[in-house]
């Protein structure tokens, strides 16, 4: 149908109810209480400053400091909850360490990610082909303590294959990216919506059905194993 | 090892002959309301079937309950949902130019649909320029809806639902039986006969290994399909946005893998921004699976952009209306709020007793109650209002604060009174709503005779003196019945009352489907008068006056 009657006709008919008068959109658009404990200093302020330009929470007689390892816990515990696991690491290194540990352990032969993030270390195991991969790692953007999810922005060489086709995916996460709720994160895509990429995903634990006579199978299409490193000085 | 459950349809028949429960009317045409019939009574007698719906909805409800405990003043957050939704309604022709707009600004294609048949010549369209020969499909209500996968199998394309639900339900032939959960009414045996059957092995009847052979089998479709076919949560105006929101990752894989990506989403699936997206994401996870959040949360912007490792290389957006426009400025409205997550399903008592093939629809529960007469037309669907209890429990878990037993009630008054006149389907209207003129008529004089007796004291009265004297037929009589039926059954609790369970004669139209409590010896009023007084000789009541 062509667009401008199919527009018209839908306008017609939800004219025929607007007398009742305007509908708001409310605001905020969360419940008060929310929209009160997100006030807090370093909360919620949409941003649009991209990746990397604050510094770790520092703050004067540790409150801040004290603010963000509450907040990491929680990530960690609700991640844990969604099937997850979440390990604190103090720098990029210590990451990469646990990555080849891991992959030494477990007996790998091939890990993917974004050409960008092929760490030295992961050189004789790496594979761009995220299809025949054990393991894939990607960088994550944002942190959700409440949901302990993790979300990525594919683009460029930042695949999607990475943290889906693999059995075992990991996440690297800057401690610095997580925050409270998942409306933190849209408030900022909300305030970044100029440069959107083509897909942003939020990722929390490992694929899951219930469709099997109700019980929980993992690892369904997707990966059934979930490995988060935060990393402290970033 | 349980005998496999077959289809409810298929099954109907036999269950409900062994079970000895009288078909209420010889199926003689098929409609959909003799299916309806068929359907909910072979359920009502599966009792196997019963326990487990009555178990999966009990888990259910418990982590509903948990997910909204979890979050928080939950019911502020159904406001701001309702808010949302309603908002988005009363500028939908704003909304929908506007993500049209971006969507393409993103590089998709964005196409109109204004009925079914629009829509799937349009994709089936797409499907034959690119020559595609595998399709995998996400799970998507509205495709469903409009028969999606007919028309792409006619093109010579393969179709495979990709949801694990979706799956082992496309496999076995049948409708999607809950909204979020379209096999939750299968059984482990049953599932294990149509994975292995599908596998060409025998699987063991272990959920992780049956789990473990649909993903070898899927992947290796994903893998190699031309086309993902996938629905959409939201659509944010804004920005041009669909959002998925999906547990197993097949949404992601359907959306990633294939060189075309098409979106089939009903009209009214849209948000203003990305703030107002919150609350939705917020509760729509909470109040589908009772979960904080899916597994994914995928937001698609146009199709994969100049230098992308991956993601499809051509993206269509099929809006649909498919009646949605009719409904919209009637007071009906308010079902459009909907953000199909399936929580009426999973408290309504009638969903748990006749299941949900007995809606005959892509939507079951009380949303699809009333959603299918809304889309389809009263004709064919007029019985499906009357199949609740109004009980308000649908109301209570609706997320997007959809008055479903409002609009059921709404539903209802407009069967009725179109049932007045000449109906275009008389066999398709519900038996509990008069059908022809005559029984029109019989109704009313039914109606003002009781109203003719209740409103008089002495003829109540007097009624009720007769209603005692039934007693003794109603209890035992066998009459001229006996020799066709098995005699009247009667039941008395360990307090003295009785009630009927199976009556003669027309009573039996009634105790077939419900108990019917024999009418009590004397009446509360006679009670009353004839009430002892020892012990209070200065005591004065109603009863005096009648000594």
């Amino acid at each position: 149908m062509d667009r401008d009657v199919f527009i018209a006709r839908v306008a017609a008919r939800r004219r025929l109810s607007a007398a009742e008068g305007d509908v708001p959109l409310p605001s905020p658009v969360v419940p008060p209480g929310v929209a009160a404990s997100r006030a807090e200093p370093g909360a919620g302020q949409p941003p649009a400053a991209p990746p990397g330009a604050t510094g770790p929470a520092a703050g004067p007689a540790g409150g801040p400091t004290d603010d963000r390892d509450r907040l990491l816990e929680l990530f960690a515990a609700r991640l844990r909850e969604a099937g997850g696991e979440a390990a604190r690491v103090s720098d990029r290194g210590q990451a990469q360490a646990a990555v080849v540990a891991l992959a030494r352990e477990r007996g790998w032969t091939g890990v993917s990610c974004a050409p960008s993030l092929r760490w030295p270390a992961l050189d004789d195991l790496w594979t761009e082909d995220p299809r025949c991969a054990d393991f894939g790692l990607s960088e994550a953007e944002w942190g959700i303590a409440e949901t302990g999810s993790v979300v990525l922005r594919h683009h460029g060489d930042r695949g999607r294959g990475h943290s889906l086709l693999p059995p075992v995916v990991g996440f690297v996460l800057p401690a610095s990216r997580v925050v409270p709720r998942p409306g933190d994160v849209l408030g900022r895509l909300h305030g970044a919506a100029a440069s959107l990429p083509a897909c942003v995903t939020f990722v929390t634990g490992p694929s899951h059905s219930g469709d099997i006579a109700g019980v929980m199978c993992y690892g369904v299409h997707g990966p059934a194993e979930v490995r988060v490193w935060l990393i402290d000085d970033e | 090892m349980r005998r496999p459950v077959d289809s409810p349809r298929a099954a109907a028949a036999p269950t409900a002959r062994a079970s000895g429960v009288r078909p209420w009317r010889a199926p003689a045409a098929d409609t959909p309301r003799t299916r309806f019939d068929a359907v909910a009574r072979a359920t009502v007698a599966d009792r196997p079937l019963h326990e487990w719906l009555d178990n999966y909805q009990a888990v259910q409800q418990g982590w509903h309950k948990w997910a909204h405990d979890d979050l928080g003043e939950a019911e502020a957050w159904r406001d701001t949902v309702a808010a949302v939704r309603r908002h988005t309604l009363a500028h939908l022709d704003r909304y929908l130019a506007e993500f049209a707009a971006n969507v393409e600004r993103a590089g998709g294609h964005v196409f109109f649909a204004a009925d079914a048949e629009e829509a799937r010549e349009y994709v089936a369209g797409v499907a034959r320029r690119k020559g595609v020969r595998r399709v995998v499909k996400a799970k998507s209500m509205v495709s469903e809806e409009i028969g999606l996968d007919a028309a792409l199998a006619a093109t010579g394309a393969e179709v495979t639902e990709t949801d694990l639900g979706a799956y082992i339900a496309q496999l076995a032939g049948e409708r999607p039986y809950h909204i979020t959960g379209p096999a939750v009414h299968m059984r482990l045996p049953r599932i294990r006969e149509i994975l292995s059957r599908a596998a060409g092995e025998e699987l063991p009847e272990e959920p992780d290994a049956l789990a473990g052979s649909a993903r070898r089998t899927l992947r290796d479709r994903f893998l190699t399909a031309d086309l993902g076919v996938s629905g959409a949560n939201f659509g944010v105006a804004s920005t041009g946005t669909v959002v998925l929101v999906t547990n197993e990752g097949n949404g992601r894989m359907t959306t990633t893998l294939p060189w075309t990506h098409v979106v089939v989403m009903g009209m009214e699936r849209l948000v203003p921004d990305w703030r107002s997206l919150e609350p939705l994401l917020v509760m729509l996870p909470r109040a589908g699976t009772g979960e904080r959040i899916t597994s994914y949360v995928s937001a698609i912007t146009g199709p994969r952009r100049e230098g992308d490792a991956d993601g499809p290389e051509e993206l269509h957006v099929v809006i649909v209306d498919n009646g949605r426009s009719r409904i919209l400025g009637t007071k009906y409205q308010p079902v459009l709020q909907c953000i199909r997550c399936g929580s009426c399903a999973d408290f309504c008592p009638v969903y748990r007793t006749m299941g949900g093939h007995a809606y005959d629809s892509v939507y079951t529960g009380p949303i699809g109650a009333v959603l299918a007469p809304l889309l389809d037309g009263l004709e064919g669907r007029g019985h499906l209002p009357f199949a609740s209890t109004l009980c308000g429990a649908c109301d209570d878990a609706c997320p997007a604060r959809v008055p479903l037993s409002d609009l059921l009630l709404e539903l209802r008054a407009d069967v009725a009174a179109g049932a007045a006149g000449p109906s275009p389907d008389a066999s398709a209207a519900p038996s509990t709503v008069p059908a022809s003129g005559a029984e029109s008529t019989m109704w009313a004089f039914g109606f003002k005779g009781f109203a003719a007796v209740a409103t008089r004291r002495r003829l109540w009265d007097a009624a009720l003196c007769v209603a005692s004297g039934l007693r003794p037929i109603l209890g035992s009589a066998r009459g001229r019945d006996a020799g066709r039926h098995a005699a009247s059954r009667l039941e008395t609790a360990a307090s003295g009352r009785s009630r009927l369970l199976r009556g003669p004669g027309v009573v039996r139209a009634w105790t077939d489907a419900r108990d019917l409590p024999l009418p009590a010896p004397a009446s509360f009023a006679r009670l009353w008068r004839r009430r002892p007084r020892a012990g209070s000789p200065t005591s004065s009541g109603p009863g005096q006056k009648g000594r």
